[in-house]
């Protein structure tokens, strides 16, 4: 690496400076564990878990009966489940995200009070958000399950292994609700 | 020692390259995932990262919100660009517009998906050696790129050192069972052979430590690349052996990234390089 970084030297110096300047920012972003793109960080999977065999999940109740997620593609799986597990994030930090305590301490104390709202409104869900979210939903889910939903209930449960290959839904707990208007 | 694409080389890698992010942007039409087909989305998560806010502040991922004509419009302009790089992979606009776009896609989509996937933004620095003109600084960049490519490993080793996750006890038990538990949800789910022998694994805690340390080793042998190149088809290998048993156990295949790989290929022998044009 030392010698590659001399041979960029001997080079072009504007690209030593991105390279110095790329390393730096990766090394940044990496000590404070802040990925701020492109310095991205790879720590997927790092964190030590014990295994206990119950995992915390959502669940989407459709017409009141729980809606067979695993049964579509990832990818549309992804646009419906991974959206409902920051829902219930918000929904249980009273929206108060890391985004907005940012704008809040850094943004409003050095510039104006109107600039931070701006930056709130376009960065941050607000709970006015909460009905639009579920509205969302039960359209996206309308077309990919092709079915009309008429109630929808979200939640969290936990999906505990009661054998190898047996798997069993408990502790539900609603977090939201949507009737067709 | 940086080697010197030559005219033809750079031409027929950009079109791979773009041929291959085409492809990648089929895939995202077909599996609904572009901006246009996210059908207005109200939830987004940009969490810590400035860029995020950057792009959101510009107010162009609210106009695509609001005006679904333009989100397609931006969609198959970006398809297009990918597509027009890979035909006339000379001129210097396409890749740098392709770039933007990308970036800015990568962003909304990620943003509204509510998860920062390294999936497909990673691929924006791959974009960035193209970006140039000379020859001599595409090949730097390219050549910088390698050792990119062999950090996003070798750092995922790294973290599960330090963090201790890779010695840690029950480990790979975990990590089956939370990416296996919602398939095994589903009344009468019966496992396909691979599953079953994931599934094995969480009966024998010695093996699963095994293979959990065998998968970060391969993530470790690529600091290799930081000393020699001697090995480079070796690592191609290993990290396309890797990226199937992640898809196994974890489902995710980063098929869209493999393109990466191409920083490791024997260019000096595949293009056959004028040796007065390598530089050291």
């Amino acid at each position: 690496m030392n010698f590659f970084l001399r041979d960029v030297w001997k080079q072009s110096k504007v690209i030593f400076a991105f390279f110095v300047i790329f390393t730096l920012g990766t090394f940044v972003c990496t000590y404070s564990k802040i990925q701020v793109t492109p310095f991205f960080l790879w720590a997927h999977y790092s964190d030590p878990q014990t295994s206990t065999g119950q995992h915390e999940r959502i669940y989407i109740k459709v017409n009141g009966e729980i809606l067979d997620l695993p049964s579509i593609t990832r990818p549309t799986r992804e646009v419906i489940q991974l959206p409902m597990e920051y829902f219930v994030q918000l929904e249980r930090s009273n929206y108060d995200t890391g985004t907005r305590q940012i704008i809040r301490k850094k943004i409003a104390t050095r510039f104006s009070a109107a600039t931070a709202q701006k930056m709130e409104a376009r960065l941050c869900n607000s709970k006015g958000d909460k009905r639009a979210y579920l509205s969302w939903l039960a359209s996206y889910i309308e077309r990919v399950y092709k079915k009309k939903v008429y109630t929808m209930e979200v939640g969290t449960c936990d999906l505990v292994f009661v054998k190898k290959t047996e798997v069993q839904r408990m502790n539900l707990i609603p977090i939201a609700e949507y009737k067709r208007p | 020692m940086i080697y010197f694409f030559s005219d033809i080389a750079r031409t027929r890698l950009t079109r791979w390259v773009f041929a291959w992010l085409f492809l990648v942007l089929l895939y995202q039409w077909w599996a609904d995932l572009m901006i246009s087909q996210l059908e207005s989305p109200v939830l987004l998560r940009v969490d810590l990262d400035v860029t995020y806010w950057l792009v959101h502040l510009t107010g162009i991922g609210e106009f695509f919100k609001n005006n679904g004509f333009a989100a397609f419009t931006f969609d198959l302009i970006l398809t297009l660009l990918c597509l027009a790089t890979a035909i006339f992979p000379k001129r210097m606009v396409l890749p740098i517009l392709t770039g933007i776009f990308f970036l800015i896609y990568c962003v909304l989509l990620n943003s509204y998906q509510c998860w920062h996937y390294h999936n497909l933004i990673t691929l924006i620095l791959l974009i960035i050696p193209f970006c140039v003109r000379s020859l001599k600084s595409f090949s730097i960049l390219f050549a910088g790129l390698r050792y990119a490519v062999a950090y996003i490993y070798a750092s995922a080793a790294i973290w599960k050192l330090f963090r201790g996750s890779v010695f840690n006890e029950g480990q790979m038990q975990w990590l089956i069972e939370h990416n296996y538990v919602d398939r095994m949800a589903i009344p009468g789910y019966q496992p396909n052979f691979l599953e079953n022998t994931m599934l094995y694994l969480l009966e024998s805690p010695k093996l699963a430590a095994f293979a959990l340390i065998l998968g970060v080793a391969m993530e470790a042998s690529f600091l290799v690349a930081f000393f020699t190149k001697k090995f480079d088809r070796y690592l191609i290998g290993i990290g396309v052996v890797f990226h199937l048993i992640t898809a196994v156990l974890v489902d995710v295949s980063f098929l869209q990234l493999w393109i990466l790989f191409v920083v490791f290929l024997p260019f000096e022998r595949l293009f056959k390089f004028n040796p007065e044009s390598n530089v050291s």
